[in-house]
């Protein structure tokens, strides 16, 4: 028996129908490989970032710690004496205490040089009567 | 209607087709998904799914000024799998010996060796038959650093890998040991601020739920559960490295000078308790921990006690002027050998030399032991104990780790005949080197006895503040008024007219008493070991600072006895003139106090 025009014609559409919901859930599969790749590479920078920041974090412990042996005074009097550099803690007789307070004897010294300056001698022309 | 392009025959294989892929791909996900759910995801859970800690780091110990007193620092314990070292590798090898800082046979040893001979486990094998077991690791160096071992990744030598470990390092190596104290090699702090702060400088390790690929590398996008690492906070003391620095670059000088059985310096500030320098000999390096003895690694300024001598003088006078029974002019016959106290006769100690009328003055600067016995019995024994117990004595004062101990100061009610009289002199009592400094400062307080304060703050990574440690009162032990008079009868005292001239400072108001007791061998009291003391403050009108020297057995190159001015005072002044300038401690303005002093130069030996 032959089918009708109409039947095929329906089952054409269904078979259409078919190929775009396959090309659909295609795309929609497709683009959810795509978006779970950039969301694996996005989450591998981070992770090498993150990797990155801990060895920068420990590099920077690593120098911490020698820059405060460095700083130790056992190592600084080693250094002075290495170096024949000399240097030794000021004695009392070399220190001059300043019990003022420095900021006002500063602003005070500065003012002063304000309003002190000296007058610059003007001249203007006087209208006299003829 | 249009035709289709397709046969209906034709659709119908292909719905067929269809309709069977997913009938099996349905097929397949229930059994899956279903059936074999359970052991599934077991397996993937095993060969996938891993927990990676995240370790924190633990915070820093700083001093007052920001100096690093102890840090960590990342390590890497490298090794080597023989077993996946290649021939074209092995030219690389004198470049990673050096890096190693071993010779090149050395590393060639442990390369080189691939098998390990280890007995046969299984029943059937005859005793002691050993069979070749492939080595997977070797251990070339515990400690390579960051920054070596990135050279040494360079090289890409394939089957050298390490792993890595923090370690806490101490910059200062044996600066502040009895206060840092240290983490072991197993991460347990065990003793000082490492042990007492843990709770806030080892922070919280974190971990990450996540799965892993066939190269067991991390598959960061599966990520699920993550809790980040929160690092240990940063502890900052009172102590300040130049000051901790000057202290024990002079109990070396003593330790050398005067070879004693030990030594104790503490430096504070007496108006908040705070401890700048605290130092004890014998004292160790904190980076080798492990070559110390357990008895050097003691804080003796807390677990060890001594019988003060005459710097506990401060009692007995400081209780008589408080109480008003006595003024600094009350004079007492020092030459007598024995009085009646309570109804009975008392024998009294002896002076190094024979005095006479002594004032209260002079008792405190000439150092009578006669006198002092007479000023305990005006306040009577009851009251005395009291001040005694006032000052800080018999108890812990509250320095918070190192295991102190509380001394000992019997009640009245075990006292036998003699106590009065020898306990005013620094006898029959014990006392820790932390209790007789905070005694003394309590006069540099005005009265106010405080608590050792050796914690400033506690800041996290940020450096914000988290916790501050404030100054705390004890008690009032005398009045502002008598802590003034002990003041300036403690700067003669330690003037040219006193025991303590060797501490004296010129152009300072320097108050202080020198003490120097026997030390009690085999239950007697020894004519050759000595515990000399010099406990100080200065400026006396302005205290800024107190210094307690303590030198146990100090011996002499002449051979003469140990005096604590000999031994102590002259260690006040060293430490006293470095700090002047460093802290900017002005000198004093005043006129010397005008209270006359006799011409003793040593404290009195209690002679019990």
């Amino acid at each position: 028996m032959k089918k009708s025009s109409s039947q095929s014609a329906l089952w054409n559409r269904l078979l259409i129908a078919t190929v775009l919901l396959l090309l659909f859930a295609g795309t929609i599969g497709l683009a959810t490989v795509w978006l779970r790749h950039r969301v694996s590479e996005v989450a591998a920078a981070n992770q090498k970032a993150q990797a990155r920041i801990s060895e920068l974090d420990r590099r920077i412990a690593e120098v911490n710690s020698q820059v405060a042996a460095g700083l130790s005074p056992d190592v600084l009097l080693r250094q002075n004496t290495r170096l024949r550099l000399g240097l030794t803690a000021p004695r009392d007789n070399q220190i001059v205490r300043v019990d003022e307070e420095v900021e006002i004897r500063l602003a005070a010294k500065r003012n002063a040089e304000l309003y002190t300056t000296s007058v610059v001698p003007a001249s203007f022309p006087v209208s006299t009567p003829r | 209607m249009r035709k289709g392009f397709a046969s209906s025959s034709r659709l119908v294989v292909l719905a067929g087709v269809l309709f069977l892929a997913l009938v099996g791909i349905c097929a397949r996900l229930v059994d899956l998904h279903w059936l074999r759910s359970a052991e599934l995801t077991a397996f993937v859970d095993k060969a996938r799914k891993q927990i990676i800690v995240d370790q924190a780091r633990r915070g820093d110990i700083l001093d007052i000024r920001g100096n690093r007193l102890a840090t960590s620092r990342s390590l890497i314990e490298l090794g080597a799998d023989p077993q996946m070292l290649r021939k074209e590798d092995e030219a690389k090898w004198p470049e990673l010996a050096k890096l190693l800082g071993i010779s090149q046979p050395q590393l060639e040893i442990s390369l080189r060796r691939r098998f390990a001979l280890e007995a046969v486990a299984s029943p059937d094998a005859p005793d002691g038959e050993r069979a070749p077991r492939p080595i997977r690791w070797v251990k070339l160096n515990e400690e390579v650093e960051e920054s070596t071992y990135e050279r040494i990744l360079k090289l890409n030598i394939k089957g050298i890998y390490g792993n890595r470990h923090y370690r806490r390092v101490y910059p200062g190596g044996q600066l502040a040991a009895h206060i840092l104290g240290y983490i072991n090699k197993e991460a347990t702090p065990v003793t000082g601020v490492e042990r007492h702060l843990d709770f806030y400088l080892r922070g919280q390790s974190g971990w990450r739920e996540s799965e892993r690929d066939g190269l067991r590398r991390e598959l960061a996008q599966f990520r699920t559960r993550e809790i980040p690492a929160a690092d240990g906070f940063d502890v900052v003391l009172t102590l300040d490295t130049f000051v901790q620095h000057i202290v024990e670059e002079e109990i070396e000088k003593i330790a050398k000078n005067f070879r004693p059985d030990s030594a104790t310096i503490i430096v504070s500030n007496p108006l908040t308790g705070a401890i700048l320098g605290i130092a004890n000999y014998p004292t160790f390096d904190l980076n080798h921990y492990n070559k110390a003895p357990i008895d050097v690694q003691r804080n003796i300024a807390v677990t060890d006690m001594f019988e003060p001598g005459s710097t506990f003088k401060i009692v007995a006078a400081s209780g008589v002027l408080e109480d008003q029974l006595v003024s600094t002019s009350t004079a007492f016959d020092c030459s007598l050998a024995s009085v009646i106290y309570e109804g009975k006769p008392r024998s009294l100690p002896r002076d190094s030399h024979a005095n006479g009328v002594l004032s209260v003055a002079d008792i405190v600067g000439k150092s009578s032991n006669r006198g002092a016995a007479h000023l305990a019995m005006r306040l009577g024994s009851q009251r005395f104990y009291e001040y005694a117990r006032a000052f800080g004595f018999g108890e812990q004062t509250g320095f918070p780790f190192g295991g102190e101990i509380p001394g000992m100061l019997h009640p009245v009610r075990a006292w036998d005949g003699l106590t009065i009289t020898r306990m005013p002199m620094g006898h029959a009592v014990g006392v820790t080197a932390m209790q007789m400094h905070y005694a003394m400062s309590t006069v540099a307080n005005g009265g106010i006895l405080m608590r050792p304060l050796i914690v400033s703050e506690i800041r996290d990574r940020d450096a914000r503040t988290i916790a501050q440690c404030q100054p705390m009162q004890v008690r009032r032990v005398i009045s502002k008024e008598t802590a003034t008079t002990m003041a300036r009868l403690l700067v003669n005292a330690a003037s040219a007219d006193g025991t303590g001239e060797n501490a004296s400072i010129a152009g300072y108001e320097v108050a202080g008493k020198t003490g120097t007791t026997q030390k009690i061998i085999n239950g007697r009291y020894s004519e050759r070991q000595h515990v000399g003391s010099f406990v100080g403050f200065f400026p006396a009108r302005r205290p800024q600072v107190a210094i307690t020297v303590i030198v146990d057995n100090g011996r002499l190159p002449t051979g003469g006895t140990a005096y604590g001015g000999t031994v102590a005072a002259p260690s006040f002044k060293r430490i006293g003139e470095q700090l002047i300038p460093y802290l900017g401690i002005l000198p004093a303005q005043a006129n010397k106090s005008a209270i006359a002093m006799g011409d003793a130069k040593h404290d009195r030996i209690s002679h019990p």
